[in-house]
């Protein structure tokens, strides 16, 4: 009679097992990937794990401005806000940073004068480039044997000229004839009119020098479309400068010789300019469109009165919201 | 005789959980039906969307409540809440197709990085597409995509399948 209450038992218990185990889990199977995800934004090309902010650094005696050449990337398939944000350790009085974009700055004009020519001013990315077309006006030329010169006269204040690049028709003896040179106007040392292209101290080739390309051979010969191009890098314009361009031809056209500038009322000594908005200020929040690349430049003005120094600023770029 | 007869019985009705555990279902019953119909890719960029689709059978081919669990990790940042936003659909046919049926699945963030659904199935054939997006400003890294689906019977059985990417 035991026995029997023990099966019973036994039977009861087996059976609330195989209910509960009705419960369990049938069947298991895993299958394992990782996958990379890069960051939606590119600041120069690298991410937050690379670069995370933007720092710059400057020794001032005050008065100076800077302007510095960033882009961003964006990878993503969706718009994305952003905004810019500027640290300053210490006392930033005195201290300005604006973030700045191209405003795709580009103009044509017909210089006046004897022989006039049309210069192309505009915005190739980094570069501003003036290029001189000698022949756009006059077609025909009469002998083979004549000369270019010109000049890329610039003012950051609209009045006092603040540099030339000019291609050396003779001006001065120091370099060869057709050399393109570099040279900076300075009113208190003398000069001619504050100019001093006559003297080689005061002129630079500009192949020693890193922000202006210039090209465009002097001789007829060697430049049979009558062409030059200037570039001066955009980073040590403004974002609103002033230009002006002279230009002669020599030996090509009865009277032989031809002298054109613009503006019309361009004089040496007494230099006038045009004004040249080429970088504009970004509204933070901004939108980054899929695939938008952005080149940006972020302008660093110090104050006339800062104490002079060395200054660090940070620059980040973050999502809007 | 009498004894025998229920040993016997007692013995059949044991080899029922024994066989049924995680273990032997693992070993001997591998998820049928069960396979990536589109993977997710290798390399992602925060911001974008993605598509994943699995595809599996319903094993009892009855009703069943479904639960879907998407679980993303990073190795070495904690993913937060509202980084990431999945949506989803059940596709479900049976074979031959007589109607193929379409249902949103809707995805609740249950805590940072992890998300649930529920969904009644009955057809023999799912197919489940989920849409997966990030934040612009997520960190970079690798990130880890783990799907489970679960289905529990009427009957009380439960059957579940694992999907990781």
């Amino acid at each position: 009679m035991q026995r029997k209450k023990m099966l019973i038992v036994g039977l009861a218990i087996a059976l609330l097992i195989g209910v509960v185990s009705a419960a369990t889990i049938s069947y298991f199977g895993q299958v394992k990937m990782t996958a990379t995800v890069k960051q939606a934004v590119l600041l120069d090309g690298k991410d937050v794990t690379e670069m995370p902010t933007i720092e710059e650094t400057e020794t001032v005696a005050g008065g100076e401005f800077f302007l510095r050449s960033h882009w961003l990337q964006s990878q993503t398939s969706v718009p994305v806000d952003l905004k810019f944000e500027t640290y300053i350790p210490g006392d930033s009085a005195g201290i300005t940073v604006s973030y700045l974009k191209s405003t795709g700055y580009k103009t044509t004009v017909t210089t006046s004068g004897t022989y006039p020519i049309n210069v192309t001013v505009e915005d190739i990315g980094d570069w501003i480039q003036w290029t001189f077309n000698f022949f756009a006006c006059n077609t025909t030329p009469v002998t083979g044997g004549g000369h270019f010169a010109g000049a890329v006269i610039i003012s950051f204040d609209g009045v006092k000229p603040a540099f030339q690049i000019y291609d050396n028709d003779g001006t001065c003896a120091a370099f060869p004839w057709g050399t393109w040179l570099y040279s900076p106007y300075d009113l208190t040392g003398g000069g001619w009119h504050g100019w001093h292209t006559s003297e080689a101290a005061w002129n630079t080739p500009v192949a020693n020098i890193w922000w202006i390309q210039a090209e465009g051979a002097r001789d007829f010969s060697d430049n049979p479309g009558g062409k030059f191009i200037v570039k001066i890098h955009k980073t040590m314009l403004d974002a609103t400068f002033y230009w002006a361009v002279y230009a002669n031809q020599y030996g090509f056209y009865n009277p032989n010789n031809g002298d054109s500038c613009y503006p019309s009322n361009f004089q040496w000594g007494s230099e006038t300019f045009v004004q040249a908005t080429i970088l504009e200020e970004i509204t933070s929040p901004f939108t980054l469109y899929p695939g938008e690349v952005l080149p940006f430049y972020i302008k660093y003005k110090f104050a006339v009165n800062i104490q002079p120094g060395t200054y660090t600023i940070y620059s980040t770029v973050k999502p809007a919201s | 005789m009498n004894r025998q007869f229920v040993l016997l019985a007692l013995g059949l009705i044991l080899t029922i959980p024994v066989f049924q555990s995680p273990i032997f279902s693992e070993q001997f019953r591998p998820l049928q039906g069960l396979h990536v119909v589109k993977s997710l890719p290798l390399n992602m960029v925060a911001g974008s969307t993605y598509g994943w689709e699995v595809s599996f059978k319903n094993p009892k081919s009855e009703e069943g409540l479904m639960n879907v669990t998407l679980e993303v990790t990073e190795k070495k940042t904690v993913v937060g809440f509202g980084e990431f936003h999945v949506e989803g659909t059940l596709e479900s046919y049976d074979n031959p197709p007589r109607e193929h049926h379409t249902l949103p699945l809707t995805f609740m963030e249950t805590s940072g990085g992890t998300f649930q659904s529920q969904a009644l199935i009955s057809e023999r054939f799912n197919i489940i597409k989920l849409e997966i997006s990030s934040v612009p400003n997520l960190m970079p890294g690798e990130y880890t995509f783990t799907l489970t689906i679960t289905i529990q019977y009427k009957s009380g059985q439960q059957t579940q399948f694992k999907e990781t990417s």
